[in-house]
């Protein structure tokens, strides 16, 4: 009698065309999942990105149809010297805001992590501008500095005349940082404080056993344990810093001689004031390619720090 | 019963869509146009009001009317977008000089003179006192818009300083750019440290609250002696000629001496009695009224003043104009009802000056001496015959900026006049060439 051996595992059946497996399957509902925001991104930055890039190319007032123009934008923007002396207000305005805004940040966030009576007043205190409009603030401190207002009213008796705070090319620039760096350091105080709290505190009793001074233990301790949220401050400070316009365009609008124009400024100006969107996508891009530049910067730096962990 | 019910349900659709096709051929009936203006409250409330009686007289015309910014850049660039877009206005008002390349790009049409009773645009041109229109002209001479506001500056004076300090200002009223000199001299009040505490007057400098326009103001000064913003080319700057270095001395000395960008606005500080003269438009009288009603009862206003030596054209400032255009994109239909209602609002140019104090110089305003001698009107309306509308230079939208940065290097450095004027002159042509 022949026995036909019924085969213990069903012979691999082909799948119909129509049928997913699991992982596709899985595939597929993440890419549902995720849709809606590619949908978004496509729709309103890279969309209007690569518009952007066209346009840089083109002389365009929004009347006429574009008219193809190479790369006489660029060439125009780098050969300008009113352009360059813009570009070079804009990083002389990041450094001029970026630094003090780490320094003062980081000293209130050493304050504020220790313990004393009526931290969270001042905290709060020194945290409130950041919730204010810009606008708001600008409006404010055009009036601060009004030949006669508040500041040459506490300043005069000690400079002896009224400063010429916003129709000065030495004063201007100065005004605007001012303004500018009192506007934020309270959020990044708020951050470095974050970043010390995350400092286990027995690096410090063990630095203390070992005789370390306070400065060294800030030196040796905190400086090293903060580098990546000093990092990311430092990222963001000159990202925002770049991007800057509101106050150059409420309070000084550029002015006096462009000493306080800025690219951001500048690409308003171009674009809506005087309607030639080509040169301002063009300097658009310039500007893209610095922040991108930095972004790539920031990465290295992270993926470094990740390698040394 | 259920038929019952079905019936009646049957009978409301039935109905419901008898009324929504009757509505929606009454609907098909009406031309609607679609206006955009920029808001100037005082002007808005006239128009709102002429908007309802033309629609009464005209049943079969509606008007739907949207105020935007009254800033111009922010009202323009919503405009241009909407344009570009293909969702602008059927008829909107803009001022001309924002927008140079409105006309030459073929985005708004010639005025339909079969809407206005005539047979050519000469007549519609013969409404308005002579030249004023030039503005809203193509290179060939079409009329491509009337004006809701057509507008020049003038010397606004308080007598309460001249009075303080020993003048008649009736009297003794700056006929001239030297007399402006000679009067600053008495009218300057310093304090004991010599720091300005009042100034006789000054000009517009590039200021965050100054809204007088530089281009009306010291382009006025140097086509007095002979020098335009752009040669008859409409292509080519002129503004390094003499004429313009002659205007930057002036002002450079008059800064120096007697006040200067580092002081408020003048705008401003006029306002508050602190300034004895400046130069505005007839739009000036209602931010007085609106800022300090107790100003106009020292107020007066003298013509602009002109050159003792060496005037070659004997003009005023330069003339602005809002116009009302009708778009390209609208159909036929649409831009016939829309130069319609134009012919209708235009109408009214008392009533835009007494109420809102812009001025439409028609002749029928001119000629109107009840009104003219009741206001400030007679000086805006003398000097803008004989004075030149600002050039719609295609590109050539940044001049204000330009000025503006010219007058900033001539009154904040020592550089020589002729080589700031020669820098701007160059930069400003690079923008024309380039968008030719």
């Amino acid at each position: 009698m022949t026995t036909h051996a019924k085969p213990l595992i069903a012979p691999s059946v082909s799948r119909p065309r129509w049928r997913l497996s699991l992982f596709q399957r899985r595939n597929l509902w993440g890419l549902v999942f995720v849709l809606p925001a590619i949908l978004f991104f496509a729709v309103f930055a890279y969309y209007p990105l690569a518009r952007a890039v066209e346009f840089s190319f083109q002389n365009f007032n929004l009347l006429a149809p574009p008219r193809d123009v190479g790369w006489a934008n660029y060439e125009f923007l780098l050969n300008n010297p009113r352009f360059q002396l813009i570009l070079r207000n804009t990083f002389s305005y990041v450094v001029s805001f970026a630094v003090p805004v780490w320094i003062i940040g980081l000293m209130l966030a050493l304050v504020f992590v220790q313990p004393f009576r009526g931290r969270a007043f001042y905290r709060t205190l020194y945290f409130v501008p950041v919730v204010l409009s810009e606008t708001v603030i600008s409006i404010v401190w055009r009036l601060i500095f009004h030949p006669e207002g508040m500041a040459n009213g506490l300043l005069q008796p000690i400079t002896g005349q009224s400063l010429p705070w916003l129709t000065s090319t030495t004063y201007a620039p100065l005004a605007v940082v001012i303004v500018s760096v009192w506007r934020v350091f309270g959020y990044y105080m708020i951050i470095f404080m974050t970043g010390l709290q995350n400092i286990p505190t027995e690096y410090y009793d063990a630095a203390k056993v070992d005789g370390a001074t306070g400065v060294q233990a800030f030196r040796f301790v905190t400086l090293p344990l903060l580098r990546p949220t000093m990092i990311f401050v430092v990222i963001v400070t000159f990202l925002t810093a770049f991007q800057s316009f509101v106050y150059q365009l409420l309070i000084t609008q550029g002015s006096p001689l462009d000493s306080t124009n800025v690219l951001g400024l500048y690409i308003y100006q171009e674009a809506f004031a005087h309607l030639r969107y080509g040169r301002a996508a063009a300097a658009a891009m310039i500007l893209f390619a610095i922040l991108l530049t930095l972004t790539l910067i920031q990465l290295i730096l992270l993926r470094n720090r990740r390698d040394v962990s | 019963m259920r038929l019952k019910q079905m019936f009646r349900v049957g009978t409301m659709i039935a109905f419901t869509l008898i009324l929504s096709s009757i509505l929606s051929l009454r609907a098909q009936d009406r031309v609607v146009v679609n206006f955009w203006s920029h808001d100037y409250p005082a002007r808005v409330i006239i128009d709102e009001e002429l908007i309802a009686q033309f629609e009464a007289e005209n049943p079969d015309i509606d008007i739907v009317y949207t105020v935007g910014p009254g800033d111009d850049v922010l009202y323009i660039t919503q405009l241009l977008t909407a344009l570009a877009g293909g969702q602008g206005p059927d008829l909107f008002n803009v001022v001309g000089v924002g927008v140079p390349d409105l006309i030459p790009s073929g985005a708004v049409v010639p005025v339909d003179v079969s809407q206005f009773g005539v047979d050519d645009q000469q007549a519609i041109i013969d409404l308005y006192a002579p030249g004023v229109l030039d503005s809203f002209m193509s290179e060939d001479g079409t009329l491509f818009a009337l004006p809701t506001e057509l507008g020049n500056y003038a010397l606004y004076i308080n007598t309460a300083l001249f009075e303080a300090a020993g003048l008649d200002a009736e009297a003794d009223a700056p006929a001239t750019w030297e007399d402006i000199l000679e009067l600053a001299e008495i009218l300057t009040v310093r304090d004991a440290n010599g720091s300005i505490t009042q100034r006789a007057f000054d000009f517009p400098y590039p200021l965050a609250d100054e809204f007088n326009s530089r281009v009306i103001v010291m382009g006025g000064m140097a086509y007095q002696l002979g020098d335009g913003i752009v040669a008859d080319d409409n292509l080519t700057v002129t503004l390094n000629g003499p004429g313009w270095v002659r205007t930057m001395e002036f002002v450079r000395n008059y800064a120096a001496n007697y006040g200067g960008p580092q002081m408020p606005s003048a705008f401003t500080d006029f306002l508050q009695g602190k300034v004895a003269m400046i130069i505005s438009g007839s739009w000036f009288e209602g931010v007085v009224a609106a800022n300090n009603p107790a100003l106009l009862e020292s107020l007066i206003v003298a013509p602009f003043p002109r050159w003792a030596e060496g005037l070659v054209n004997d003009g005023g400032s330069y003339l602005y104009g809002y116009g009302l255009y009708v778009s390209a994109q609208a159909s036929p239909e649409v831009q016939a009802a829309a130069w319609k209602f134009v012919n209708f609002i235009s109408s009214f140019p008392e009533r835009y000056y007494t109420e809102a104090n812009l001025l439409q110089p028609r002749l029928s305003l001119l000629e109107n001496d009840e009104v003219v001698n009741a206001s400030f009107a007679a000086p805006f309306l003398r000097d803008m015959v004989g004075s030149p509308s600002l050039p719609l230079v295609k590109g050539g939208g940044e001049g204000e900026a330009v000025l503006g940065r010219a007058i900033e290097a001539v009154t904040l450095t020592n550089r020589p006049i002729q080589e700031i004027l020669d820098e701007v002159t160059a930069d400003f042509q690079a923008s024309i060439d380039a968008a030719q």
